[in-house]
């Protein structure tokens, strides 16, 4: 206990009284929504009054990691503890804990979820999972978050409900797991802000696929390694969109279109993307500045290959800025520089980032013979710090 | 009477504040009223079940947080971070629940979690037995029901 915890119990002991407990209900289960739920849920031993309170907290935190202390049941972190349990999902007192904690809501309909979060190092069975789900939806939740750690591409953990697209107050959707999610003709969440889907199966009604319509205003989005099924195509003009992070997947025939995109993050991490990017460029006509980080990316230009100038009109348009991290000096890094200088008409600054080695002079001669072909713009060449 | 901008605030002991709107209308409750009936805005806004002392704790805290609302080059969010975490730590305990429930009827949301995750903060990490002393809680339980309830949750302890 430290000191003005003491002192708190001090100054009880002398009123006699438990005013805690004569708080509402509503106060003290959104005391213990700030605590994770197996900690929350542990106040039920407390006394009679706290024995229900848990069943009312509207956040919920469940980390099965967090519910692993017992160290004999504890699965072993590598592969071959895996193989030892070919079934491998939560452990049993999680599966209990939660089953008790959230089916309870479905029963009653009267204390709703308004935050759910939960982490599985490994996916529940397909029932389980859907039934969370659909357990905590309400028109009332504004925030979920399920991530599934572990998973092996070839399984997938079960479909989820669809009724996901009538909770209309979400504004944080996270799901990271090979689940399959069918999207309804008419789906849309008009305030979601955040949508971050990774390893999901999406199907499709086989018509282009809007994201301005099904979300106006979402301003985070990432998608990672999603396979798309029956999608005539993918839309992402997003007039608010902030932060784009997109990994490797199966977009189909056609890719996004960025028609609304002001600001564009790239991050490398897959090589598949810098194949993508000059075309990324050419459906983004708005984009005004561009931040490239290529730390993960040590390749060679392979596959790289830029459209002809007749194509390039929309990097003329408005690309004002562009900052480059983790520059090598890899031939196809310079390709890059020269064919954003080339084709920027308006760029003002381009900087680039590289660390401070013996190549880094080299690397800058190279970089100023570049920039002294395109007088319109600035380039600055900076070491990373 | 408050002059415009203002409204007048009296706690249920009588005690009255003079405070402007934009610091008033922190608080959900007070904003509805306002809105709803202009004769609020220019007579006596009641807080019912709110003494003197906590309501000027109330308006301390709106006070704060409506001007870095409106400048946040003067209330930097590390400035508030720094008040709130004074705010909370000079509390004492019965001052702590009636700001609980004060600010829950006038549904001041920013203030509300602060003082909810105070309380959370002194339930973590702590073992029953400890949470019931400190915030003087009985156990009511008989040993049958006690036994039952650490069945269910074996885990949890």
């Amino acid at each position: 206990m430290n000191s003005s915890d003491a002192k708190f119990a001090r100054q009880t002991s002398d009123d006699n009284g438990d005013t805690l407990s004569t708080l509402h209900d509503s106060i003290l289960s959104h005391i213990l929504s700030f605590l994770p739920t197996k900690l929350a849920a542990s106040t039920s031993i407390l006394s009679t009054r706290w024995k229900h309170i848990i069943f009312s907290v509207p956040r919920l935190d469940l980390d099965d990691s967090f519910l692993l202390n017992n160290p004999q049941k504890e699965d072993v972190e590598d592969d071959e503890g895996e193989e030892a349990q070919p079934q491998s999902q939560p452990p049993q007192n999680f599966i209990e804990f939660v089953n008790r904690i959230l089916l309870s809501r479905w029963a009653r309909d009267s204390f709703p979820v308004y935050e759910l979060r939960l982490r599985c190092r490994h996916m529940p069975r397909n029932v389980l999972l859907k039934s969370w789900i659909s357990a905590s939806l309400s028109p009332n939740i504004r925030h979920l978050d399920v991530c599934i750690e572990k998973q092996k591409d070839h399984t997938i953990g079960g479909v989820l409900p669809s009724e996901l697209f009538s909770c209309k107050a979400l504004e944080v959707l996270k799901f990271r797991g090979r689940v399959v999610l069918k999207i309804p003709k008419l789906a849309s969440l008009p305030k979601l802000k955040v949508l971050r889907l990774e390893l999901l199966i999406l199907i499709g009604d086989s018509t282009t696929w809007k994201f301005s319509e099904k979300f106006p205003m979402l301003d985070d989005l990432k998608l990672d390694s999603i396979s798309l099924r029956n999608f005539s195509g993918l839309d992402i003009s997003l007039p608010l969109l902030r932060e784009l992070e997109l990994g490797l997947f199966d977009l189909g025939r056609s890719l996004p279109e960025f028609r609304n995109l002001t600001y564009e993050e790239i991050m490398a991490s897959h090589d598949y993307e810098w194949q993508l990017l000059p075309d990324l460029l050419q459906r983004a006509p708005n984009l005004e500045m561009l931040v490239c980080d290529l730390e993960k990316c040590k390749r060679t230009s392979r596959g790289l290959e830029y459209p002809e100038e007749t194509e390039t009109l929309s990097l003329a348009q408005h690309l004002r800025e562009v900052k480059i991290s983790h520059f090598v000096g890899l031939e196809f890094e310079f390709k890059l520089v020269r064919y954003i200088l080339k084709h920027g008409k308006v760029l003002e600054n381009i900087t680039i980032r590289a660390s401070e080695d013996d190549y880094s002079s080299s690397i800058w001669k190279k970089l100023f013979k570049l920039s002294a072909c395109f007088q319109n713009c600035v380039v600055d060449f900076k070491f990373e710090e | 009477m408050a002059s415009k901008g203002n409204l007048t605030l009296k706690s249920c002991n009588g005690k009255e504040f003079i405070v402007e709107e934009k610091v008033a209308v922190m608080s959900t409750t007070i904003k509805n009223m306002v809105d709803v009936d202009d004769s609020f805005a220019q007579g006596v806004i009641p807080i019912i079940g709110v003494d003197g002392k906590i309501l000027a704790k109330l308006i301390e805290y709106c006070k704060e947080h409506a001007e870095a609302d409106e400048d946040e080059e003067v209330k930097s969010e590390e400035y508030l971070k720094k008040f709130d975490e004074k705010f909370v730590d000079e509390l004492n305990l019965n001052d702590l629940y009636d700001l609980l429930k004060a600010s829950n009827y006038l549904e001041i949301t920013k203030l509300l979690n602060l003082l909810c995750q105070k309380v959370a903060s002194m339930i973590k990490g702590k073992k029953p037995e400890e949470i019931r002393r400190i915030f003087n809680i009985k156990n009511d339980f008989t040993p049958e029901e006690e036994e039952e309830i650490n069945r269910q949750n074996p885990w949890a302890f």
